[in-house]
């Protein structure tokens, strides 16, 4: 078929062109030349250099401490939104609070921004760590909520009226079933609201303040200003990290009973 | 009392709706017994306030003469086999089955023991290990039904435990289940929306609609002798006719003139009085074809003409036209289809029936 | 009597089903409402103040920030940014359609783990992926270094710091997102349909076109809003590889907040990007109520033909 082979074409085409940039930057990363195209010699001095850079330390320090922060609050707003609107499909409150939950899904990035930086200054709130993490959990609060909803979807809850049915008190049920069967779901949408926490750059560079900066936020300033061979090597280290957390997703939403 | 288990003037709404209406009945120790009736006629919640999962409005439920109307479902010597089975996905057939006697508390040898011994019963001995997802739709429902006795219930609740499954699993999973409850001689009660379940499976039946019983019989009362137009549609086919007492032959036959059709004699069970309005329905297969009305000597007959014939195998139904009116009928073959001349269609014949094999219902206003 | 305590029961059930519902919603709602809905209105209320010379926002109400929006160079920004998202977008269906209906067409086995192929770039750091493209497109960089050692380009060809830089990067962002709605829809595709046009004398351009296309619409349309409203709301990509003559609303709205620091106008900035976002936004709503009506539609006929 003529339409198949130009698809493959295409499809290779961007398979190709997705992997292109990561490949030549991982390759880059080992290079000793600067930006060179030539390849000058395998080389870790990047990485030697980065692991001395006590910014780029204390930058990932705060990535993860805000990571971590987001991550709780938003899998606990979002567990409970989920449940809500699964369990009370009908009533009039869920279908406002289901726009509410999906509407910061289509907002861009520099609204949801340049909104809360507003919200804070009008409130004299100090830019810093804590505008950050609010702002992170807000924008992570509606992946969690879908993440566990669509898993709600798919549970059967007459599985709850079974075991009540063979005798299973609350305590019982929620150990034996609810947990080892919903776990999982809220792990992935945990996982994803970490990623996402991690990888926010637009969000973080509105609302953050002095003693705020984030890894992404690191990477844009020194983008800017100069010290791009180091960025190579914090990109694959960074690439690493992401992937992991990815990975432990992934293997939590494939995991099916 | 008397009764084992027994519903006493139950009533529920689900907000505005009034989905049960004032129903009571009992089922006796040991029996089968079928709550039938189509999508939407409140026999699924009728099994839901049984299990404790649903609260009555008013109206109480009984146990072995006990009030249990508000004991939770885990306080309940009842259990229920869920109508898409609810395995729980992520344990294996074993911990599926072994569920109850854990929570009661039981030592794990003891538990063994039951679970073993419940494997054998629904045959599915040595697969204790497999997921839920892995078996057959068949075996899920044994695992199913495993895991409500394991716990010795006095009552078995079934959902239309069948509905999942292909025909031929059907009639199979029909006699399993006839033999599981044989070999424990537990009470069930077995919900379903198909006449064909019930009839073969049942000691009794209620058929349900909107809320309220129609009628409660044995399937043989049921269906040939049934209450209302309801219950005589719903279970089987039938065809109606319009009718009006008009006189009285002795005190069990009265005549009757049906619609543009003529007046015959027929059996008047509810000893109905010149006048009234009835509905009369005869089953299909309670009509005989004749060439001529010579043959039909003793019995009510029509003349008709045979619009359509279908070949069936072990009958064949024919659709004759007699005044307008088509009726549907239905002929065994108790010998040889081949050996003589069958009616065709064009033909004109005599359609016959006994004076008793009328069921006349008496009119109701449409609702 | 009996009666009477049948209802206050009913209520009791009813009110003890609604808290829980309440203490179950509150927290994401008020969450959401307090930093999510009412900084989205907040930002038109802003618009209207006046500045505070030392960044902050004034108590006093002008229209000046509005006006200057308006009359300003920012119609050239605007214009820019509305065409490049739109280019993005359709660059990203026309490679995205292919790819899903390729990866549609594939044993199930491999689905996943193609699908997966596609989904793992965006593991990356999202600046990340935008650097990468620096190195790549960097002039000493291999691309072009080898690209004009070959002759393919000539020496005064630079592929960073201009608008095409921008939008091949923020295809290269936006396209996993383009794919994945698309392949949802192409795997839900009934594949025999394109025979069954083949039969009935259509080519194969054409079956791909009046069938196929039409069968996925609704991943179409999903991909299109995911691709067309964060590139209008693009902000790091043209900053980052734009350059100058790359800038687009998002790089003006930040560079207000921050360098300028004037709030008002950013806000004013800020509440033009919301309204044009607003048109592709009610655009997918009223057409997500008809898909909703017609699966409402779809399941009650389904109902009506099992009884």
């Amino acid at each position: 078929m003529r339409t198949r082979y130009t698809s493959l074409i295409v499809a290779l085409f961007v398979m190709a062109f997705m992997y292109l940039p990561i490949v030549t930057l991982i390759a880059q990363s080992f290079n000793a030349s600067r930006y060179g195209g030539r390849w000058m010699g395998f080389s870790l001095k990047w990485y030697e250099a980065l692991f001395r850079d006590s910014a780029v330390i204390n930058a990932t320090v705060n990535t993860l401490a805000i990571a971590c922060a987001a991550t709780i609050f938003s899998t606990i707003l979002g567990t409970c939104a989920a449940w809500a609107l699964n369990k009370y499909r009908r009533s009039k409150l869920q279908s406002v609070h289901y726009a509410l939950v999906y509407a910061p899904l289509i907002v861009p990035d520099v609204l949801m921004g340049i909104s809360l930086l507003l919200l804070f200054v009008s409130m004299k709130v100090q830019l810093g760590m804590l505008t950050v993490i609010i702002a992170h959990i807000t924008f992570c609060v509606s992946f969690v909520t879908f993440t566990v909803l669509a898993r709600l979807q798919d549970f059967d809850f007459n599985i709850l009226n079974a075991a009540q049915d063979l005798g299973a008190g609350n305590f019982r049920i929620f150990a034996k079933i609810l947990l080892p069967l919903l776990g999982p779901g809220i792990a992935a949408g945990a996982m994803m609201a970490f990623t996402l926490s991690m990888d926010d750059f637009v969000v973080t560079f509105f609302v953050g303040g002095p003693g705020s900066t984030t890894l992404p936020v690191k990477v844009y300033s020194m983008m800017k200003h100069g010290a791009p061979a180091i960025i190579n090597a914090l990109s694959v280290v960074f690439m690493a990290l992401t992937f992991t957390v990815a990975i432990i997703g992934q293997f939590c939403t494939k995991r099916k009973f | 009392m008397g009764e084992f288990f027994e519903f006493k003037n139950i009533e529920k709404y689900y907000g505005a709706t009034h989905v049960v209406k004032n129903v009571s009945f009992g089922v006796r120790c040991g029996e089968i017994f079928s709550l039938l009736g189509p999508s939407g006629c409140g026999k699924t919640t009728m099994l839901r306030i049984a299990g404790g999962f649903e609260t009555p409005e008013s109206g109480e439920v009984f146990l072995d003469s006990v009030n249990i109307t508000s004991l939770a479902p885990n306080k309940r010597k009842i259990n229920t086999v869920f109508q898409n089975y609810a395995l729980f996905p992520h344990m294996n057939i074993w911990d599926n089955i072994a569920f109850g006697p854990r929570t009661a508390g039981l030592p794990e040898s003891e538990v063994a023991k039951k679970v073993e011994c419940m494997l054998d019963i629904i045959r599915l001995g040595g697969h204790g290990s497999r997921m839920p997802d892995t078996i057959s739709g068949g075996q899920k429902q044994r695992v199913a039904i495993a895991r409500a006795l394991i716990n010795n219930p006095k009552l078995l609740l079934l959902d239309e435990p069948l509905a999942a499954l292909d025909l031929k699993l059907r009639q199979y999973m029909l006699l399993e289940l006839d033999r599981i409850h044989d070999e424990v001689g537990t009470t069930f009660i077995y919900v379903t929306h198909d006449q064909g379940e019930a009839m073969s499976l049942s000691d009794r039946i209620a058929v349900m609609n909107g809320g309220v019983i129609e009628q409660i019989g044995t399937p043989a009362e049921i269906y040939e002798n049934p209450r209302t137009k309801f219950v005589a549609s719903f279970i089987g086919d039938t065809n109606f006719f319009d009718g009006k007492i008009s006189g009285q032959i002795d005190g069990e036959t009265c005549r009757i003139s049906m619609d543009e059709l003529g007046e015959f004699p027929s059996y008047n069970e509810h000893k109905l009085s010149n006048g009234a309005k009835v509905t009369v329905s005869i089953r299909p297969e309670k009509f005989r074809i004749f060439g001529s009305r010579a043959e039909a000597e003793g019995l009510n007959a029509l003349e008709a003409e045979v619009i359509d014939v279908v070949y069936q195998g072990a009958q064949t139904r024919y659709w004759v036209l007699a005044n307008g009116h088509r009726i549907n009928v239905l002929s065994q073959h108790n010998r040889c289809y081949l050996d003589s001349k069958q009616p065709t269609w064009g033909d004109k014949v005599w359609i016959a029936w006994h004076r008793d094999d009328v069921t006349t219902i008496p009119f109701e206003s449409p609702r | 009597m009996n009666g009477f305590q049948t209802q206050t029961g009913a209520r009791a059930a009813y009110n003890g089903r609604k808290l829980s519902e309440y203490l179950l919603t509150a927290p994401s709602f008020l969450w959401l409402t307090l930093f999510f809905a009412i900084p989205s209105v907040l930002v038109f209320a802003i618009a209207f103040r006046t500045a505070d010379p030392s960044g902050g926002i004034d108590a006093g109400w002008t229209l000046a920030s509005v006006e200057s929006v308006l009359k300003n160079a920012y119609l050239g920004v605007l214009w820019r940014t509305v065409w490049v998202s739109c280019a993005v977008t359709a660059i990203c269906l026309a490679l995205g359609i292919p790819v899903g209906y390729w990866i549609a067409l594939q044993n199930p086995k491999y689905r996943y783990w193609l699908l997966l192929v596609v989904i793992i770039p965006l593991w990356t750091n999202f600046l990340i992926r935008i650097f990468a493209w620096r190195v790549l497109l960097h002039p000493d960089g291999f691309l072009r270094q080898s690209l004009v050692a070959l002759g393919i380009v000539p020496d005064d060809v630079f592929f960073l710091n201009n608008i095409g830089a921008v939008i091949v990067v923020t295809v290269y962002t936006c396209l996993p997102f383009a794919i994945l709605p698309i392949y949802a829809a192409a795997e839900k595709f009934d594949f025999s349909l394109l025979e069954a046009a083949r039969d009935l004398g259509a080519s194969r351009f054409c079956a791909f076109r009046r069938i196929f296309l039409p069968g996925i619409r609704r991943g179409i349309f999903t991909a299109t809003l995911v691709v067309l409203i964060p590139a209008l709301g693009s902000y790091a990509i043209p900053d980052l590889v734009g350059g100058v003559d790359g800038e687009m609303l998002g790089n003006k709205i930040a560079a207000k907040a921050s360098a300028y620091r004037n709030l008002p106008e950013a806000a004013a900035l800020a509440a033009f990007l919301s309204i044009i976002i607003t048109l592709p936004v009610l655009l997918f709503l009223l057409k997500q109520k008809r898909i909703i009506r017609s699966v409402v539609a779809a399941r009650r006929s389904a109902g009506d033909s099992t009884k």
